[in-house]
């Protein structure tokens, strides 16, 4: 999110609110974003007359998109913690989705969609790649590892580590975009099959974190 | 380093936008395990906008636009250590292949920290049916996670604290041992120090509560020609005699080095290489598992019969299905020879014998039977070799850990000279 407003049950925290929006109708760029929904949820109670940029976003947009995944919040509590209270035995994990979810998880979508297109997460990879021995020419098995390029995928920095007996890994970062690349693909269908399997033996994950 | 402090791995688990990252992040920020001149960077930057107030968030936002370029090798962005311990923190993607790497990889937690987002309609969508809330707790716990802290980011402390331990008792913690803690990633509340702001809660702070559990015998896992591996559990040393599984051959390790420097014994954890004389590189293969072969060496699997759980398959699952299994570094098929049980997942009780299905959600016992020779332990005894995920269709369908292994003795197995030696001694 590119810009965080705190404090937006206090007076304060609207008046900065205000302040930003001044010649504005979105919080971000020129469409409705989720940072417009975020905000949106956080003024809840109608700004009134006193913040006019504040109350002229809101109301009329974001309304309409109905925030269906936090629709209207007091109503949703409501409907939930009775049927969570008596009896939580029927929480299914994983198990058939009822009518009801599947409309609640639709509505939601709808509500991403019309919303933003949902940015996917991104994730950031260390990769050890090992040679085959210690006459593998690691700088031809960068330059193999490199040349692999595919959308959502991003090589970043590397480094040669030793490992023993004179045989060194390439360690290297990747950033990948989740929805676009699978690491699994990406290793065995790309690193360790030919032509790149001449100088790559095999490859792990050392690091998989969110970005 | 000193070594009385234990090295923990924490995986930060919960739903998108429940404040996880900024959690993680904060945590990080104030426990040191940013780089101080990054920071110093990113605080002047700050300072010279004039933007004090969004400090954390500002700095946060700007190491992560950093990160998504990924121009530093940083792991050691996600290490702090505390009074007691160092930590490495994995802040769990939602990429459908973390879970495998999480079961697979070497960076299993010890310690899983849940946030829940309490703000109305965050804390029901995180729990909802599509949430990640109810998967990664029931992974975490599947894998053998056993350690869970709670964090109720935001708000609705006694209500959120009420239901959500009410729902990890049906996944399989015991609620009382887990210790709730309401902070805020934002403000940083109770996350090292107590916050004045939740002065109502008395209970300890986020760090103060960390634990952890250590596993020991021995066993290295192989991955490399050379061999190099990985220690799972126990003590490797020069001069051992090592059986690799599933193929029986033993030799005597000669010298262990990591980092080009000789060791005088490897702990777990530790990536090496060992040297080994008179063994042929098609001897061993990435997959295999050496140990010690006097005590209880690492012997390729007969059949083996799991725990599993279906989680994503688009179908039913039944007798004769052959996916492939990722375990430790093998990655082999195993056909699912028989569905033994299928179970109630929470209380293990037996629901149906030898059901015809399992399908998504479903528990169950099965005895598979790999297609080519294999080395897998069960989970009570090596965890690391004994968990594994099921793959098909590019995706991880299923997870499971090994209640126990029918073994092969190794017939004709090469025992090298010194080897043989030694161990006749």
């Amino acid at each position: 999110m590119a810009v965080t407003f705190s404090d937006l049950h206090t007076e304060s925290g609207l008046k900065s609110l205000n302040d930003f929006l001044t010649g504005k109708s979105y919080i971000s760029g020129d469409k409705l974003t989720k940072d417009d929904i975020k905000v949106y949820a956080a003024v809840l109670k109608n700004p009134g007359d006193s913040f006019p940029n504040v109350s002229q976003c809101f109301p009329g947009k974001a309304v309409g998109v109905s925030l269906a995944g936090k629709a209207d919040p007091a109503q949703s509590a409501e409907a939930k913690s009775p049927a969570a209270d008596d009896d939580d035995d029927d929480l299914d994990l994983f198990g058939d989705e009822t009518e009801e979810d599947k409309k609640a998880a639709e509505e939601r979508e709808a509500a991403k969609k019309s919303a933003k297109k949902k940015e996917s997460g991104k994730s950031s990879v260390l990769m050890d790649v090992k040679p085959w021995d210690d006459e593998t020419d690691m700088k031809q098995l960068e330059e193999a590892v490199r040349s692999v390029e595919m959308p959502g995928l991003l090589w970043g920095a590397s480094k040669l580590v030793a490992v023993g007996y004179g045989i060194k890994k390439l360690q290297i970062m990747l950033t990948i975009v989740d929805d676009l690349v699978s690491v699994d693909t990406l290793i065995e269908e790309y690193l360790t099959v030919e032509p790149r399997n001449e100088y790559i033996q095999s490859c792990d994950i050392v690091a998989f974190n969110k970005i | 380093m000193g070594k009385e402090k234990t090295h923990i791995n924490i995986v930060v688990i919960g739903h998108v936008d429940s404040g996880k990252s900024t959690t993680t992040g904060h945590l990080i920020y104030k426990l040191g395990g940013i780089d101080k001149r990054v920071i110093e960077r990113f605080e002047k930057e700050a300072a010279e906008m004039n933007n004090r107030s969004f400090k954390y968030a500002w700095v946060l936002d700007k190491l992560k636009a950093e990160r998504e370029r990924g121009i530093t090798i940083d792991i050691t962005l996600w290490k702090f250590e505390t009074t007691k311990y160092y930590c490495t923190v994995i802040d769990a993607p939602g990429h459908r292949d973390f879970i495998k790497n999480m079961i697979t990889g070497t960076s299993q937690a010890d310690c899983a920290v849940l946030i829940i987002d309490s703000t109305t309609g965050g804390f029901e969508a995180g729990i909802s049916k599509d949430g990640q809330t109810r998967e990664h707790a029931l992974l975490a716990f599947t894998l053998g996670v056993k350690q869970m802290i709670c964090c109720c980011n935001k708000a609705r402390y006694d209500e959120i604290v009420k239901e959500v331990s009410s729902y990890l008792k049906k996944v399989g913690y015991n609620p009382e041992k887990i210790p709730f803690v309401p902070i805020s990633g934002f403000e940083c509340d109770n996350m090292i120090e107590r916050s004045t702001n939740l002065d109502w809660y008395k209970g300890p702070t986020l760090t103060s509560h960390s634990v952890f559990h250590f596993r020991m015998c021995t066993r290295l896992e192989v991955l490399e020609l050379s061999p190099v591996g990985r220690v799972e559990t126990g003590i490797l040393k020069p001069g051992m005699v090592a059986t690799f599984g599933p193929s029986g051959l033993t030799i005597e390790v000669k010298s262990v080095e990591m980092h080009h420097e000789s060791l005088t014994e490897a702990l777990p954890g530790d990536n090496v290489g060992f040297n080994v004389k008179n063994v042929a590189v098609k001897d061993l293969k990435r997959g295999y598992v050496a140990s010690n072969s006097k005590d209880d060496p690492a012997k390729e699997a007969a059949n083996f019969t799991s725990q599993v759980i279906i989680m994503n398959h688009p179908a039913q699952i039944g007798n004769g299905y052959a996916p492939v299994l990722d375990c430790h570094t093998s990655h082999i098929a195993v056909k699912f020879a028989e569905l033994v049980t299928k179970i109630d997942r929470r209380s293990g009780k037996e629901l149906e014998k030898e059901p015809k299905f399992l399908k998504n959600g479903d528990a169950g016992f099965v005895k598979m039977v790999p297609t080519k020779p294999m080395v897998v332990e069960t989970f009570a005894e090596y965890p690391p070799l004994g968990r594994f995920a099921v793959r098909d269709m590019r995706q991880t369908v299923a997870v499971g850990v090994i209640e126990s292994v029918e073994k092969k003795d190794p017939s004709g197995a090469k025992v090298t000279k010194s080897a043989a030696k030694k161990g006749g001694k």
